[in-house]
Order: structure tokens, then sequence, then C-alpha cells
């Protein structure tokens, strides 16, 4: 495991608070990501993981805090500064999120587009994406549509690794597919975070993999910061009442 | 988004759209205007196709056509002419000028060059597009012809009868034009003055200016224009009939029942009151039965009160005792009981079979009790005695009464021819006469002289023979003249009655004709002249026969008387002739001879002191006069009078007093004006103020009226083709509308979605600042997707409209500008549903740092609905996407 360094983290989110008309979503969340290092967020629904992530690439505004990415105060960066900042962030959705009308090739090379590289050579990238997450070259050239749901969040993975980012946000990657598809993502996210050579934070509620796979865990309640620490450490020796719960769910 | 690019994508999308809207809405409006006009010219020919029509007897036609090339190829170079069809005789001939020559000079001198072809009855123009301004005075063609002229769109105006014709540049400007040309009518009016009848203003021109020197001066008229346009040459149609109307009224008048009442008092009673006149009870005219008729006040069966209504023309007199005279105006006359008038008798009648009545007092009522009236013809108070003269009668009697007479007339001139032959005859037989009694003479001379020589008292058979034969031939000439003067005697009183007849017949005539308030009809008068002229010289003839033979008899009577003593003598002489010669052969012979001789001596001496030969000749001359009275072609005067009758008016008395009363109105200058004069004025001239002006220079009996100076006739097919336009142009602004709202759902509800979940994708930190809270607010109300919405639907739809020439009435551009954003915003209202915005592929495109451009570009526009925004994009899309 490595442990972040304070001043090595790549993504510092300090006080973010969310509030949705009578729903405070984050109440003052802090985390830090170090580089390379696998966080695994979790919680029971509407605790704020979703939002944590949308707003550290500010799909969605938060309304208070801080949020540092490379040393950027990501919250105030104009826009085009903000675009660049999403193109070093992957980001992999729950629904895979995949453009209909274009390839699974095209689908990855999109993001590569959208950063000026030439389709040619976005495509033949996009390529090397999907190879890295597993797909055939006989998937590249279906549609979403024409794939099975694991498929598609593979898709979705490569898409987001095509940029070669430096942080990877999951936003409960496999909470649309069922269990046979699962593990196959799964595989696939537990390489990544063994080759570590991208910093991901992924929300999920596999707790199994965030055993095997995660650096940190973080566990979230009404917008808070529950427990954090090693998933083992978490586990064995919760100090709150989400805590233990989520230890009994384990032990089931 | 905008800044980025898009916007510029936007931009293109929306001239794209503009060009593709206004091909598309001009190319339908066209296309159902070609449609529209080709039904129109089908029916009223090719717009402007020719100017005029020339119309020329069809027996002229080839005269016609070559003096009609023969103009316009020396005079009107590239002008077309084209026969058309001939038409109740008259062939047409229609002509176009070229262009250069479509001037108010060409075409007013093409018509005047193409009056002197033969045959030639009229021109019609048919120039177009054009206005006319009908109802304009003479006088004021050349002023508003030169206003006319200067509106825009005016190419030219021209006189066309009584009409200003105004040609325009094009059929597009006939709505613009036509309100430009009321403008410049709606500046000015007509005033006119006319003056009653009898009222005639001795210098018109000197009058007009003066009065308009009068309406520019008067306080109040304000006239800044003020000009005589008075048509001061040539009789009018309205004179004529003026002049008609009087005549008939004269006629009517002397043919109307005449009423006179005597007022019995002070009755408050003044020209124009209504009177009601009680018929008498059981009256009704000679021959008549006197049922209830439908007489003012009078309901049948009902046993109201029969009678006529009058109203009152005259009033004389103040006092008790005054006249009133009037004419009946309702009711049946023939209930009031005219008296009959003295019939002369009939030739070989009963003399005086009627009633004898003076004839002053022919078809006169007796006295009626006359009532004045209330408004409904019911009687009130009494207020006096009535007399009511039938005029039509009394001439209608007068006529036939002629007529019979004429018919007595033709009896006697026979008779007086007759007469005269007889006369003649009396007077041969007379000297026959005078000659038996020669003979009676010189026989018994003779006779005395044979006596005398034998001394003796017998005269021998022979000589006695002699005598009795001479005195018997005497005897049998004297009864023959006896009995001749005896028939012309009774000629004689037959020709007093005839002649008395005859005098009677004139002075019906006479009477008849010459005592009513009005004329006869010049015609009707110069044949009843004729007639009495007839009448009185077959009277004076008659008479001069009368005389003549009257003279005859007079003078034969005594004769005739003496003859008449010597047959006695003779007879007591001798008891009978056949005795004379028994008597003559006594002893007393001598003094039967010479008491014989004396007798016959002393009648002869009588006879002999006649004139024969003179009254011979007045026979004689009397006979041919009355061969000339025999040649007075009675039936032709009787049929004159027939005709005098037949063309009396078949009206009733108080249909007649209607009739007067009627016309009495419309020359008394209400309707039919005397003098007038006319002005054009600006429009600040009040009616009250140009009547001042009037009364105070002509006096109070004027009337003054205004009138427009002009009314706009927009020609059939210009108004055909302008409501054509306005179609076209009705039919461009709906296919424009469509159009925009097909493209604001086809291409940009996807937009409209876009920018509403990037909207959503980014800032919603609450605003401190108050101008970030309002904005807000606003925002929730109308947000960017809808203000986008409705920018781009005015966006299009206005430049759209303008360039499509699409137009509705009523509505200016910024409805339209107002109707485009409307639709922009119901389609923003509904663009979730229409096209719903690809909300995860947009936010994995902004997670993966898409700009916003590119979302659009490569997200979002792609997977809208096809549209002209889809195809434009196709070229900006950087990954195509697979086909299907």
């Amino acid at each position: 495991m490595k442990a972040p360094a304070a001043s090595a983290a790549i993504l510092t989110v300090e006080g973010l608070v969310k509030q949705y008309r009578k729903t405070r979503a984050l109440a003052g969340v802090n985390l830090r990501v170090a580089p390379g290092e696998t966080v695994v967020v979790t919680g029971p629904s509407g605790c704020g993981k979703s939002t944590l992530l949308r707003c550290i690439v500010r799909l969605t505004e938060p309304d208070a805090g801080r949020i540092t990415f490379e040393s950027q105060d990501v919250v105030s960066l104009p826009y085009r500064e903000l675009l660049k900042v999403r193109r070093k962030i992957g980001f992999v959705f729950q629904r895979f999120n995949l453009i209909a009308r274009l390839s699974a090739l095209d689908n990855v090379a999109l993001p590569l587009v959208g950063a000026g590289v030439a389709a040619d050579e976005a495509r033949e990238r996009a390529r090397r994406a999907l190879e890295r997450v597993g797909l055939s070259s006989g998937v590249a050239l279906r549609r979403p549509a024409e794939l099975s749901g694991g498929e598609a969040q593979r898709v979705g993975i490569a898409r987001a690794l095509a940029t070669e980012p430096v942080l990877m946000l999951w936003d409960e990657p496999t909470a649309s597919l069922d269990p046979i598809l699962v593990g196959e993502v799964l595989d696939v996210m537990e390489d990544l975070a063994k080759a570590g050579d991208t910093a991901m934070v992924i929300v999920t509620h596999e707790m199994r993999f965030a055993l095997r796979a995660a650096d940190r865990l973080v566990l979230l309640e009404h917008g808070a910061v529950a427990e954090e620490g090693r998933p083992e450490e978490v586990f064995a020796d919760p100090r709150s009442e989400i805590g233990r719960r989520y230890r009994r769910l384990l032990q089931l | 988004m905008i800044r980025e690019g898009f916007g510029r994508d936007i931009l293109v999308a929306l001239v794209v759209t503009v060009l593709l809207g206004t091909a598309l809405s001009s190319g339908v409006a066209r296309a159902v205007d070609t449609y529209l006009g080709r039904q129109v010219t089908g029916v009223l020919g090719d717009l402007g196709e020719y100017d005029l029509i020339l119309h020329v007897r069809q027996d002229a036609h080839d005269a016609a056509s070559a003096e009609i090339s023969k103009v316009l190829s020396s005079s009107y170079k590239g002008a077309r002419v084209k026969e058309g069809p001939t038409v109740i005789g008259r062939a047409n001939f229609f002509i176009s000028l070229p262009d250069k020559l479509r001037t108010r000079a060409g075409i007013e001198g093409l018509a005047r060059a193409l009056g002197d072809v033969p045959g030639a009855s009229g021109v019609t123009f048919i120039i177009e597009p054009r206005l006319s301004v009908s109802g304009i005075e003479p006088g004021a063609f050349s002023f508003l012809i030169g206003q006319v002229e200067k509106v825009p769109g005016v190419r030219f105006c021209f006189r066309d009868g009584g009409s200003i014709a105004v040609v325009l540049n094009s059929v597009a400007d006939v709505r613009r034009v036509s309100d430009a040309v009321q403008r410049v009518l709606d500046r000015y009016q007509i005033v006119e003055v006319r003056l009653p009848i009898g009222q005639e203003v001795e210098d018109s021109a000197a009058a007009g200016q003066a009065f308009a020197q009068d309406l520019k001066a008067q306080d109040g008229a304000g006239a800044t224009l003020a000009r005589d346009i008075t048509r001061r040459s040539g009789g009018s149609d309205l004179q004529d009939l003026t002049a008609t109307l009087t005549e008939m009224k004269r006629f009517l008048e002397y043919y109307a029942a005449r009423v006179t009442i005597t007022l019995a008092s002070k009755a408050p009673l003044h020209p124009g009151d209504l009177v009601f006149l009680e018929a008498p009870a059981g009256a009704g005219a000679p021959g008549e039965s006197a049922a209830p008729s439908s007489a003012a006040g009078a309901d049948k069966g009902s046993g109201e009160r029969v009678g006529v209504l009058v109203q009152v023309k005259e009033i004389s007199g103040s006092t008790s005792g005054s006249t009133a005279t009037g004419i009946v105006v309702e009711g049946d006359t023939n209930t009031l009981g005219f008296k009959p008038v003295q019939e002369l008798p009939a030739h070989g009648s009963a003399a005086g079979s009627t009633t004898i009545v003076d004839r002053a007092d022919a078809y006169r009522t007796p006295a009626l009790a006359a009532y004045v009236a209330d408004a409904t013809g019911q009687p009130q108070a009494r207020i006096g005695t009535a007399y009511v003269t039938s005029e039509s009668k009394r001439l209608a009697y007068m006529v036939d009464e002629s007529v019979r007479l004429l018919h007595e007339l033709e009896t006697f001139r026979e008779d007086a021819y007759q007469a005269s032959l007889s006369a003649l005859d009396i007077l041969g037989m007379y000297d026959n006469t005078v000659g038996r009694l020669v003979s009676v003479q010189r026989a018994l001379e003779k006779a005395e002289d044979a006596l005398g020589a034998s001394g003796g008292g017998t005269l021998g058979l022979q000589e006695a023979a002699a005598v009795e034969k001479a005195i018997s031939d005497a005897i049998g000439a004297v009864d023959s003249l006896e009995s001749a003067l005896g028939k012309i005697g009774s000629f004689e009183s037959r020709a007093k009655q005839v002649v008395s007849m005859l005098s009677s017949a004139g002075e019906l005539l006479t009477e008849g004709t010459g005592t009513g308030d009005g004329e006869l009809p010049p015609t009707v008068r110069d044949r009843v002249a004729t007639l009495q002229a007839a009448l009185d010289l077959a009277g004076v003839k008659a008479v001069e026969r009368a005389k003549v033979i009257d003279d005859l008899v007079r003078r034969a009577n005594p004769a005739a008387q003496e003859l008449a003593k010597w047959k006695t003598a003779l007879a007591g002489i001798a008891g009978r002739v056949s005795g004379i010669r028994a008597l003559l052969a006594t002893g007393h012979a001598g003094t039967v001879v010479s008491d014989m001789l004396d007798a016959t001596n002393a009648v002869l001496a009588q006879l002999q002191d006649m004139d024969v030969t003179g009254m011979q000749e007045q026979i004689r001359e009397a006979s041919k006069d009355l061969g000339a009275v025999r040649s007075i072609d009675t039936d032709a005067i009787i049929r004159e009078l027939e005709y005098i009758k037949e063309s009396l008016p078949n009206l009733k008395d108080d249909e007649v007093g209607r009739s007067i009363r009627l016309i009495d109105q419309y020359i008394s200058g209400e309707v039919i004006p005397g003098d007038s004069l006319q002005l054009l004025v600006d429009r600040g001239v009040s009616l009250e103020a140009a009547r001042n002006a009037a009364i105070k220079r002509f006096g109070p009996g004027v009337r003054v009226y205004v009138s427009p100076v002009g009314v706009i006739e927009p020609g059939v097919r210009s108004e055909v083709y302008r409501v054509l336009r306005e179609a076209r142009s009705t039919v461009a602004a709906l296919v424009s509308i469509l159009f925009v709202l097909l493209v604001l759902i086809l291409d940009h509800a996807g937009v409209v979605s876009a920018i509403r979940e990037l909207r959503r994708e980014r800032a919603q930190r609450p605003s401190r600042r108050t101008a970030g809270r309002a904005r807000e607010a606003l925002a929730r109300l109308f947000d960017a997707g809808a203000a986008y919405a409705t920018l781009t639907g005015a966006a299009i739809l206005v430049p759209v409209f303008v360039a499509s020439g699409a137009q509705v009435p009523y509505l200016k551009l910024w409805h339209v500008a107002l109707i485009g954003g409307a639709l922009g915003y119901l389609v923003s209202i509904e663009s979730g549903k229409i096209s719903p915005a690809p909300s995860d592929e947009i936010t994995a495109g902004i997670a993966m740092g898409l700009t916003y451009t590119q979302v659009m570009r490569e997200i979002v526009v792609p997977s809208s609905r096809p549209g002209i925004l889809t195809l434009l994009n196709r070229r900006k899309v950087v990954l195509k996407g697979m086909r299907r």
C-alpha cells in the first residue's frame, strides 16, 4: 500500500459541502488521494458518494469547500483550465454513458479527439485501450447497443483510460451489471489498481474488492466521512456504527 | 458554447434555414399565385396586355382595320393590334402601346387619332394596372390630375370620360397608391350652392369668384383653397326634367278637380292643411250608384263618413266668408254628387229629355260640408261649405257632346245641300209658274180680243180650250211651287235648329278648354282650336245657307200666297177649272175672262217683282258653299275629338291632386335645383361656414351641400390581383410560420434540451448577490433554453417573412417577431419531449473534457432529429459514426 504523503497528494478535497434543496449531500468531506493510490469510497445510498465524485470534476458544483488537483484549485478554475483538468481525470459511470451513435472504438477515441488528437491516432490509441481492458478487436466496431453490459462498461473504462489520466473516478461501475459481468469489470479494476499507474477513487459497494484492491477505504455517512483507513483496519475495528454494520455485512 | 464556435454553427444554420425557408415559402406562394393568376387570366385576360379597345361598326370593319394599321404604323411604332370578337354589330380592336408610348400624351393622342377611323363608335380604356377616380366635377379634373400624379407609384393620369384613370407603375402598388390617392382626395371637397327655381344669378362667373373669396375670408370657413369649377355651358338633363315637370303640372292643374271652400268663420286654416268634404247622402255621379267609396275617413261597411280629402292651396281673405281653394288628394269624387249638364236634343228625337241645369254649373257638386282634418284624414271641426268642380268630367263631356253634334251635322249638311238644290228647283218652278201665268194672261187676252171682235158673251170652243189648258197648266205649276216651298219651309226650321246646335258645340268647346287654371297640352289645344274653327265655319255656313233659304222662302211665300189667292179666285170664278170652258161658252164669257185676266195680271205683277235671277245666283253660290261644307271631313274631326278624349289622363281626381303635390315638391328646389355653383375647396371648410357664406351672398332660400371630390374605384383586375397578392403574401406567411415551427422542432428543440442539461451541470451555487439572485429567479421563469428558442424563432421567422414577401393583414414586423418568439418558447416548453437531450452522454462528454461545442457537435446534434442543423453538423463531426 502506498501511503499518501500530504504534499504528494494528487487530489485533495477539503471541507466539501453540497446542498440539494433540503438535502445536504456533502457535509464537509475531506479526502486525499496520492498518485497511484486506489481509494474506495463506500457508504449507504444517498450518503454523497456520487456527489463527491461529480464535484471533483465539477460535474456538480460544490457549495463550499476546496478541491485541489495537481495543486490547482479546481473549484475556481476557469472553464478552459477545467477542461484540461477533466482530460486528466478519467470517469467511469455507473450506466456506462457511452455515446450510442459511436462504435466502441470511437467511444474510446472520443476523449482523445476532444483533446485534439487526430482521429486516426485517437482510434489507434483507443484500440490499445480496448485491448488493455481485454476487449478484442471484434468488439471495437460494435455499437454500445450491441455490447453486453460487461463489454459496455469495459469500453467505458477504456474510454476513461484512453487519455492516460492520472486520476480515475469510478462511480459504482458494477452497479448496473449482473453478477457474472460484475466479475469481469472488477477484474479489470483490480488489474488497474495493482498496476498502480493511476490513482483511482472508486465508489462501490463491492467490499471484497475493496479488501483486495483498495489502498484505503473511506466510509461516508450523511455526507461526512465516518471511517477512513486501510480496508482491513476499518473492518477490523470500525469506530462508527456504520462501520460495524458494514463489517457485519462483510462477515455475511 | 456560443463563443467557442457552436454559436457560429448556429448562425450558419440560421442563415441556411432562412434561405431555405424563404425559398420554400416564396416557392409555395408563387405556385399558388401562378395557379390563381392563371385562373384570373382565363377570366380577365392577361394583365396589361392591351391598353384600349376601339369599337367599330361592323359594316366599316375593313376600312377601319386598314386605317388603324395606318395610324399605328405612322405615329405609334411598336403598337400592336389584335381583333377581338364582334358583339352586337360592333367589331372590337384591342390595341397595345409600347412601353415608351404608354404615357398620358400617348394614350390620349391615340384615342383621338382612332376617333377618325371610319365607323369608330367609341374607345374603352383597359390599360393596367390602374385605379379609377370617379364622380369628378368637370371643373376639377385638371387640378386633381395634377395632385394625383405626384403620388409615388403613379405613372400618369388621364381623363376617361367622367373619371380620372390613374395608371400605376406596378400592380403591387395598388393598395399603397390607392391609400395615397385617397389621402389626396380627402384633402379636398366640393361645395355646391343651389338656388331655388326662379332665382338666377346674372353673372354666374363673377358670383362664383365672389363666393370663393367669401369662403376664404369668412371666419370659421378657413378655406385655403376655394376654386370656382361651375359648369356653365349647355343645358342639363335636370333642367329638361324640370321643364317637363312644370308643363306636366300646368296640364294637371287644368285637369284637377277644383275645390272652393267658403270658410264660415276665422277658421285656423293654412295652406297645406287637410280638409274633409263630406259626400251628400245617397249621392253619386249621374248614372252611377252612390256606393260608399274608399274615400278618406271612410271604412267599408263601418258606417263612417264618406267623402274626400282636400289639401288647401290658397286662402284669400282673413275674415268670415274668406275662401280657400285646394285640390283633392284622397277619395273618390264620384261620391260627391256631380250635377249633369243640359243636353241638346238630338235630331229627330224629343227635345230636352234630361233635367236642365245651367251649363255654368256643369259637373259641379252641390254644397258640401267641409271639416278640417287631422294628419290621418279624420274630420274634426266644421269650417265651412265647399263646391267641387270636376274639370276632367267637363272636358270629357265636351268631347262627347261635340261628337254627337258632329253626327248631327252630318245629317244636316246633306239636308242643306238637298235644300239648296230644292231651292234652285223652286226657282225653276217659279219661272215656269210665271211662264204659265203669262200663258194664261195671253190666252185670256186673246180670248178677250176674240170676245170683243164677236161682240158676244160666248167664247169659241177653240179659244175656251186654250184658256182652260193654260189655266190648268198654271194651276199645276202653282201646286208644285206650293209643295216645294212647303218643304223648304220645314228645312228652314230644321236648319235653324242645327245652327243652334253647332253654336252650342262651339260654346262647349270654348268653355271646355278655356276655363281652367292650367292649360291643355299644346297638341290638344291645337286640335280643339281646329275643331272650333271647323264648327264655326260650319255654323257660319249653315247660318248663311239658312239665311239664303230663309230669304228665298220669305220672298217666295208672299208670291205663293198671291198664287194661292189667284187660284182661289179662279176657282171661285169657275168653281172648277174644268168648268171654265163651259163658263166661257155661256153668254158671260167676257166678264169671266175679264175677271180672270185681272186676277192673273195682279199675281203676275207680284211675281215678276221677284229677282229670280238674282236669287238663282245666290242659291247657286249657296250650293257651292254647301258643297264645301259637305267636304268638311267630319269623320276626321270626330276622330280628332276621340283622340283628345283618349289623350286625357286616365287619372282619378285624387290621383291628379297627389301628382300635383308631388311635382310641387320636386320643383320647389328641394330636389331639382335652379341655378347652382360648384366650388372646389379644401377640407377645412365646414358645411356650416359654407352655408352661412352662401346665405349671406345669395339669400336665405339657397341650399348648400358638400360632397367628396371623387371616389376611388379600383379596376376589377387590379382589385383581383391585389387580392391575389394578399393571398400570396398570406400563403407565404403561413408557409413561413409552419416552416419555422418545423425547424424549431427538428433542429433546435435538441439544442434547447442540451442547453438546459449543460446549464444544469454548471453553476448551481446559489448566488449571494442580489443581481445574481434576480438572475436566478428570472432563469427559473425564462431559462437559457427558452431564451435561445425564443430568439431563434424570431430570428428565423422575421427574415423569412421579409425575404419571401409574406404578409398578414394588420400584422407588423414586430408582431411577426413576437409570433416567431412565441413559437420558439412553446417549442422550448416541450423540448424535453420533442428532442430529449442524451443526459448520460452529455455528462460523459463533459466529464471527459469535451468543450460544450464538442459536446453539441459530437454528441447532441448528431443524436437530434434530422434537420438542417444535423445536416450542416456533419462536416463538423470528427467521429462520423457508423452508417446503418
